[in-house]
């Protein structure tokens, strides 16, 4: 036996040389081939992103050639079908225009943010895509030389911007420079359903944003007026609190507070969460839930979910956004329109809000045909071919005001709340370390707020005291 | 305590026989109905789809919801099926899957044998070695890999997904290496004194008994591969060469999911899966007992 063992391992270890053997040469193999360059993907970042900001200021003054061959990716989480329809459209289309471009639409059905981010990282950034700047703040976009600087190329073509809302431009501005075009500009309205104001009698809050009777306590007052109880278990809630962060923050800036304090360039430098009227926003939100049990505890919605939970018409209001217009146009079941937040201390309204834009990566082969396609999306009639499908607030201004958009047919009735609301959109905080503080720091502990396990004054403090640190580094 | 001995002393041995079988029926009765409660509570997500995926879009939020969809809307069927380029992106999963699967069985339980049948040096090491690398979460390795497979000239094929299961495992060859332990070594013996080699050992004497493992690693990587979402999300680009777990995202958008669809196109998903297991289900239950191995 031991023979046969020995010979056996001797015919293993063959066995196993030659398969590394072979490894090694398959792993050589494709490094031998032309199209992918061995470097390393930091070097391969900067020895491309150095020619294409070269292209950046040099070669808009050369119009695109356009017998070259070009192809350029597009990618884009994909909202609802339709969207990805409408991009389908403008790639086939702007591949009509300019025969020698190739724009290859990729759509990334969930998990946007994971797919985008590995892809930078990996040093293969998208040629073009839709940049969510609540995500990756502009700063970090400047400082790490992701986006394509877009100043020469609009004033080559003497690019207009006036149409769009100018705080949506602003959003892609940092140090002069502008690294992407807008696509929307979102802000938070209160969803109603009008059937149940009308059963229980109450009159539905206003929808202009500047009244000011529509106080923290009208609403409070309306939430409990609109909450039906049987015995100890409650059927219908008066209002729904939505925890994700604009429509929280949403709150504190109506209460006249503001989630983080900023310098003059408009950096984070610190949370503001622990002012008075921040804690006190934060605190109604959560007495809502346990103390007057006027709206769901997270368990509850979480099991339901939000939406289903409005639209099987067992919530009165709920905090949402435009985007989501189209969810809303899918309920038959009872009327529904939208109104302005409750304002509380603050002198003006404030929403959480912003937008997403229109972006070419630093390093795509083809500067000047991404600027060109750029250009192609971010017309009016892009706009419009999105607002046809729902699920979009416009950033140009000709659109958001646009009959279209606007669309008496179709609820909700006062949709120019939607338009009006941008008015008072309240920046997210700008700091590299952003993301982090709000994923690592913020949501955390803002759900033992949700959970009723800490008060907002005890849960504010620990944000602040381990999120200052952070964005002092920032 | 003391009452109970004395009632059961005073009963007759047919008595006491006949309420020990009363105790069991009842035993079994409450048995059962726990089951059937546990089936009932297990069915409910899966009638929910059902249900669903019948419904007009009107129907999906009413409360309290309609059980029995009415109208009846086969058409969402039809519908899931033609807005989303369904058959493509069947096509590509069955061929992500069938591959895997043979990469898998073939690498996992070659190099189990040489850890649990071959003596040579170093092997606890680099079996623990390998242990270890069970440890390490797929997102640590995501973009060290996804750089490597770009080098490669692999992003948007199938060979990122495929290629690696070719490789082995660490989790698939520790079960396969226990259970080629079990297998007695008389009969590798006996196999070398008829002159087999090392392969032969393993492709004659080995493979034919490890039909359960084999059955096992089939319908985990099966599993695995029908459903895995993040690694075709990562390394796919083209629409066209999706599978099924990104193609039913299409149906869940940002700001809207059309329910009616997703759950349509979740159940003809499904039925594979279903229907592997069900078919599996009978080799497991034989698979237990080993046959073959007794000594």
């Amino acid at each position: 036996m031991s023979k046969h063992l020995h010979l056996s391992r001797r015919a293993f270890l063959k066995a196993a040389a030659a398969a590394v053997g072979v490894g090694a040469l398959a792993a050589c193999q494709p490094a031998a081939q032309p199209a992918p360059a061995p470097k390393p993907a930091a070097a391969e970042t900067k020895a491309t992103a150095a020619p294409a900001a070269a292209a950046a200021t040099a070669a808009p003054k050369a119009a695109p050639s356009s017998s070259e061959a070009v192809k350029l990716n597009f990618v884009c989480d994909t909202i609802n079908t339709g969207h990805v329809q409408v991009r389908d459209k403008w790639c086939k289309q702007f591949n009509e225009l300019h025969p020698n471009v190739t724009v290859e639409h990729q759509p990334v059905p969930q998990d946007y943010n994971t797919k985008i981010q590995t892809l930078f990282a990996a040093g293969s950034p998208p040629d073009t895509y839709r940049y969510l700047q609540e995500v990756v703040p502009i700063i970090t976009v400047v400082a790490k030389n992701m986006h394509l600087r877009l100043d020469d190329w609009m004033k080559k073509d003497n690019y207009d911007l006036n149409d769009f809302r100018k705080d949506a431009v602003n959003l892609y501005v940092w140090e002069g420079g502008t690294y992407a075009l807008p696509r929307d500009y979102g802000d938070q309205n209160l969803f109603l359903n009008l059937d149940l104001f009308s059963k229980a009698g109450v009159e539905p809050p206003p929808v202009d944003w500047t009244e000011t009777g529509f106080t923290f306590q009208k609403f409070l007052e309306m939430a409990q007026k609109l909450t039906v109880k049987k015995g100890d278990k409650t059927e219908q809630w008066g209002f729904l609190v939505n925890r994700g962060w604009r429509p929280w923050a949403s709150w504190v800036y109506n209460n006249g507070g503001t989630v983080v304090k900023r310098d003059a360039k408009g950096v984070a430098t610190e949370m503001a969460l622990t002012e008075p009227v921040a804690v006190e926003a934060l605190q109604f939100l959560q007495d809502l839930m346990y103390k007057h049990v006027v709206a769901p505890r997270p368990d509850i919605e979480s099991e339901m979910g939000g939406f289903e939970l409005f639209a099987s018409g067992r919530v009165g209001m709920m905090i949402n956004n435009p985007s989501a217009v189209n969810q809303y146009r899918t309920i038959q079941a009872f009327k529904w329109d939208i109104a302005t937040l409750p304002l509380g201390k603050a002198s003006k309204r404030g929403t959480g809000g912003g937008g997403s834009g229109w972006a070419a990566g630093a390093t795509t082969k083809s500067p000047q045909w991404a600027w060109e396609f750029l250009k192609y999306i971010s017309t009016a009639q892009g706009e419009q071919d999105e607002v046809a499908v729902g699920a979009t607030t416009p950033s140009r201004v000709s659109v958001v005001t646009s009959p279209q958009f606007l669309d008496p047919n179709k609820p909700p009735a006062h949709s120019k709340g939607f338009a009006q609301a941008q008015e008072y959109v309240v920046r997210d905080p700008v700091n590299v370390r952003w993301p982090e503080v709000f994923n690592r720091i913020v949501t955390p502990n803002m759900d033992q707020l949700w959970s009723g396990a800490k008060t907002a004054a005890e849960v504010t403090k620990t944000i602040k005291a381990e999120a200052d640190p952070l964005l002092a580094k920032g | 305590m003391a009452s109970t001995t004395v009632t059961t002393t005073s009963r007759t041995p047919s008595s006491v026989h006949l309420t020990l079988g009363g105790r069991r029926r009842i035993g079994h009765t409450m048995v059962h109905l726990a089951l059937w409660f546990g089936v009932v509570l297990m069915f409910i997500p899966l009638a929910w789809t059902i249900s669903t995926s019948l419904k007009p879009v009107s129907d999906i939020y009413l409360f309290p919801p309609k059980w029995i969809p009415n109208p009846v809307r086969w058409e969402n069927y039809r519908e899931a099926v033609t807005s989303i380029p369904f058959m493509r992106y069947l096509w590509n999963t069955v061929v992500i899957t069938g591959l895997s699967i043979v990469g898998k069985v073939a690498s996992v339980t070659l190099v189990a044998f040489a850890f649990s049948r071959l003596q040579w040096w170093g092997r606890n090491v680099l079996f623990m070695v390998m242990i270890a690398t069970m440890m390490l979460p797929p997102h640590v390795t995501l973009i060290p890999q996804f750089v490597l497979f770009k080098r490669l000239g692999w992003i948007d094929t199938f060979l990122p997904l495929v290629v690696p299961q070719f490789f082995g495992g660490p989790y698939l060859t520790f079960l396969a290496r226990q259970f080629f332990m079990t297998l007695p070594r008389d009969l590798d013996d006996a196999a070398r004194i008829d002159g087999c080699s090392s392969f032969g050992v393993y492709w004659r004497i080995i493979m034919p008994l490890a039909r359960p493992i084999v059955i096992v690693i089939v319908i985990l990587v099966f599993n695995g591969t029908w459903n895995e979402f993040l690694m075709p999300l990562i390394y796919l680009q083209n629409p066209a060469n999706f599978t099924l777990a990104l193609g039913l995202r299409m149906f869940q958008g940002e700001a809207a999911t059309s329910w009616h669809l997703l759950m349509a196109a979740s159940l003809l998903t499904m039925l594979p899966v279903l229907l592997l297991f069900f078919t599996a289900q009978r080799y497991f239950m034989q698979g237990i007992v080993f046959t073959g191995v007794k000594q």
